[in-house]
């Protein structure tokens, strides 16, 4: 694949994120509606194939948040990002829904300050989404509407926005196996929870109300990795990393919004008026996360992974400074490998491509329901190839994740969730002085 | 930098996720009941309405109403070909009457001797008149052709073919009109000023026939009220605001429960069965079915000032109420924080045409005025 396709690849990907951004969500999951958003894991582009965090997974042709220790292994140039389509499916005992959507999944630029010794990196990525919506359809007879006729109007309840990290992050090599990073971020979002409602009678005036919530607030990411070589054999690789991200303390605006149709009395001329009320600053947290994984790599073909991750949201305070009894730690463990053919100078397409698999299980954050509550867990099976470029560093991943969530018990809902993703890494060498012309 | 619109699509977004989900406002049906309806005398004007008019009826209910058109035609053209056998009518529309549909009434025509102004005219302004320029007997017939005695007539052709540059100056005040007067006390006509006319027909096919349309109009009102002892639970309420029908209603947030109600109804009952009672047989009094809501200050009801109602409402034949969808206009108030005036009914439209009506007040048990209020509350 030539490195023109490359880049058209990846500016349809990026131009694509900023027109997906700027669109209208619909629904994802319907749990999103439950404190700031469902929590967002962006993998690189290699751990998304795996079903793995990837804080051990290092690969100087991908880009990857997982580990700030990371960038230190920069030795090209690599900006990265994806597109991502997701389908889901839910159901629970009152009936089913689908929802597919289209967005943006993340965008990081790495680059070696001293190749790969110190690199650096500048990313914005989501942290959680809330993305859900529920429409229902009533119906109020004659005698309890103030009419003869029956009164018929829909309710759509939404919400759209979450939480994104923008990130500056450094990696340090500090001698042949160990890289320490930090990655100090902003961590920005707004939440809008929206009611509309329209009515199919005429002479009634529907209404649109927001709530809306505002978040800013620093974080900051700690990263470890090693590798050690010849562990069990004189070919293989032993890779650890860990990642620790700091509890963030957001500050939180929150305001009211109205839509309202008005009748000016002096003209009798209908106006229509925004009012926007301010509600008061208050405090969430963004809780804790450790991650913990390694890899192993008996030879230049394979690669095994495994990783874990675990969020304090039991700490979570919501803007009032409440706990929200729904909350759980979270832990998601995941599992996975990879083969890597060989490159041949006369391949095809798929010449020296990377075939990825792999599983994850997450209990989830969410605990729901009588007594101790259900665990609102996901179960992902998830495959993905690497396409590498015939010259420089670049790929185009494409990975696919096929699962479960949740359970249609005690009033919740089952989800079946596909998604599709398009990851590109544009590497490049680069600030290389050339030595021959 | 390559912009593409990625598709969202919600196949079927459902309802799921109802039970941890957000909740559905609820839908509230009020209903507030208007603590009182009582009637003011407002100064009001019947001049260049569009209706105006002519006849003497004793209504058993409503009283006895003796009223006068007062008209005065447009000047044609000075290039309108006159004939030597031309004869002038006064065609009128009639809308419709109050009174007996089957007895025959003369109405007479005088011409006007002195100036006078439409803009200005109440109900008890007069015209000087002086001679008896026609006459017409009126049984049934919504048309009313009134042969103009030639007296008058060849004054009007003189203004016509006047060459004076001030000749619309000197018409209007050597002709200054004519006054309809009814004579039997049996009928009033309610006459459509837009499309009533002087018509000249030269009585020659080759000659065109020219109507002159009304230049201005008014309505001299005499009424005297009749002895009749209404229920307590009726008021009455009439459409020329000598009896207009006055709520006690302040909208605020706290009378309608919600700052933004999604509906709100002024529901109003008009009585039909004990002012049908009162009818003659073959007496009938003219309904539009329409009635204003006007929101009135102080200041516009102390000077005569002519206000265009908020709203006309229709009567809704089911039930006999008429329903004023209010709900913008209460969103206005609320959001104002002030009501700018009080709110008034008529009986009927203020167009000229005499038309009383009996209004269920807040006496009644189950008819008394009130507002439905249709609204969300957040759970």
């Amino acid at each position: 694949m030539s490195a023109r396709v490359f880049l058209l690849i990846g500016l349809w990907t990026a131009g694509a994120g900023i027109a997906a951004a700027q669109s209208e969500l619909k629904g994802t999951t319907s749990y999103s509606y439950l404190g700031i958003g469902f929590p967002v894991d962006v993998r690189s582009s290699q751990a998304s194939g795996m079903g793995v965090t990837g804080v051990s997974l290092a690969n100087r042709f991908s880009s990857s948040y997982a580990n700030p220790a990371m960038y230190s292994q920069a030795f090209f140039t690599t900006i990265g990002g994806g597109v991502l389509y997701r389908r889901h499916g839910a159901e629970d005992d009152f009936g089913t829904s689908t929802n597919a959507q289209v967005d943006f999944s993340h965008f990081q630029f790495v680059f070696p300050v001293l190749r790969e010794r110190l690199g650096a990196s500048f990313g914005v990525y989501p942290v959680t989404e809330t993305s859900y919506q529920m429409t229902t359809r009533t119906e109020i007879l004659p005698a309890f509407n103030n009419s003869s006729d029956t009164l018929r109007y829909q309710t759509a309840l939404t919400g759209r926005g979450g939480l994104n990290r923008m990130e500056i992050g450094v990696g340090y090599r500090v001698n042949r196996w160990l890289s320490v990073g930090y990655a100090p971020s902003l961590v920005f979002g707004t939440i809008r929870n929206e009611i509309d409602i329209t009515f199919e009678n005429g002479g009634y005036q529907g209404e649109n109300q927001q709530n809306v919530l505002t978040n800013v607030g620093f974080g900051n990411r700690l990263g470890v990795f090693a590798t050690f070589d010849k562990v069990l054999d004189p070919r293989d690789v032993l890779a650890v990393g860990a990642t620790v991200s700091m509890p963030v303390r957001l500050n939180t605006d929150k305001s009211y919004r109205e839509v309202r149709n008005f009748q000016d009395p002096a003209t009798n001329v209908n106006v229509r008026r925004v009012f926007t009320e301010e509600l008061g600053r208050g405090d969430n947290e963004l809780p804790l996360e450790v991650a913990a994984g390694i890899t192993y790599y008996p030879n230049l073909q394979w690669l095994v992974s495994g990783d874990v991750l675990v969020q304090n949201w039991r700490s979570y305070a919501n803007f009032e400074g409440e706990s929200e009894s729904y909350l759980r730690n979270r832990v998601k463990a995941g599992l996975g490998g990879q083969y890597t053919a060989e490159f041949r100078s006369d391949g095809g397409l798929f010449n020296g491509a990377a075939y990825r698999a792999g599983l994850s299980y997450d209990t989830g954050h969410l605990a729901m329901g009588p007594g101790n509550g259900t665990a609102i867990s996901t179960i992902l099976f998830t495959g993905g190839i690497g396409i590498p470029s015939r010259v420089g560093g670049s790929s185009v991943d494409l990975s696919f994740d096929y699962g479960f969530r949740g359970t249609t018990s005690h009033d919740l809902v089952r989800e079946q969730i596909f998604a599709f993703r398009v990851s590109f890494n544009l590497s490049e060498l680069m600030f290389l002085q050339r030595k021959l012309d | 930098m390559i912009l593409v619109i990625l598709a969202s699509q919600c196949d079927n977004p459902g309802s799921i996720g109802r039970s941890f989900g957000p909740t559905d406002p609820t839908f509230v049906a009020d209903t507030v009941a208007i603590p009182g309806l009582s009637t003011r005398n407002i100064p009001s004007l019947t001049g260049n309405l569009g209706h105006v008019s002519a006849g003497i009826y004793n209504d058993p209910l409503f009283g006895r109403y003796e009223t006068e058109a007062v008209i005065q035609p447009t000047l044609g053209a000075r290039s309108d070909s006159v004939g030597p056998n031309v004869k002038f009518y006064l065609d009128l529309r009639v809308t419709g009457i109050t009174g007996d549909t089957t007895a025959f009434s003369r109405f007479e025509v005088y011409e006007i001797t002195r100036r006078w102004r439409a803009s200005t005219w109440t109900m008890d302004s007069t015209a000087v008149v002086g001679a008896q320029v026609g006459t017409v007997l009126h049984q049934k017939g919504d048309t009313i052709r009134i042969d103009l005695n030639p007296s008058w007539t060849i004054r009007y052709l003189a203004a016509l073919k006047d060459t004076a540059s001030k000749r619309d100056s000197i018409y209007v005040a050597s002709l200054p009109g004519l006054l309809i007067r009814g004579v039997d006390p049996n009928k009033l006509l309610f006459i459509n000023t837009q499309v009533s006319s002087l018509t000249m027909d030269n009585q020659d096919s080759t000659l065109a026939v020219r109507r002159y349309g009304l230049r201005q109009f008014a309505t001299s009102i005499d009424h005297t009220p009749a002895a009749v002892a209404l229920p307590d639970s009726l008021t009455l309420v009439d459409n020329l605001f000598t009896s207009a029908g006055l709520l006690d209603l302040t909208i605020s947030s706290t009378l309608l429960g919600s700052r933004f109600p999604n509906r709100v109804d002024l529901v109003l009952f008009e009585d039909s069965t004990f002012a049908r009672n009162t009818l003659p047989p073959g007496h009938v009094r003219y309904r539009s079915r329409q009635i204003p809501v006007y929101l009135l200050t102080d200041t516009q009801i102390r000077f005569s000032i002519v206000a265009e109602p908020l709203l006309l409402v229709n009567r809704d034949p089911g039930d006999g109420s008429y329903r004023a969808n209010i709900t913008l206009l209460s969103r206005s108030i609320i959001q104002a924080n002030r009501q700018n005036g009080r709110f008034y009914i008529l009986g009927d439209r203020y167009n000229g045409i005499i038309s009383p009506a009996l209004y269920f007040n807040e006496r009644a048990p189950a008819r008394k005025p009130k507002l439905l209020v249709s609204r969300f509350e957040r759970n």
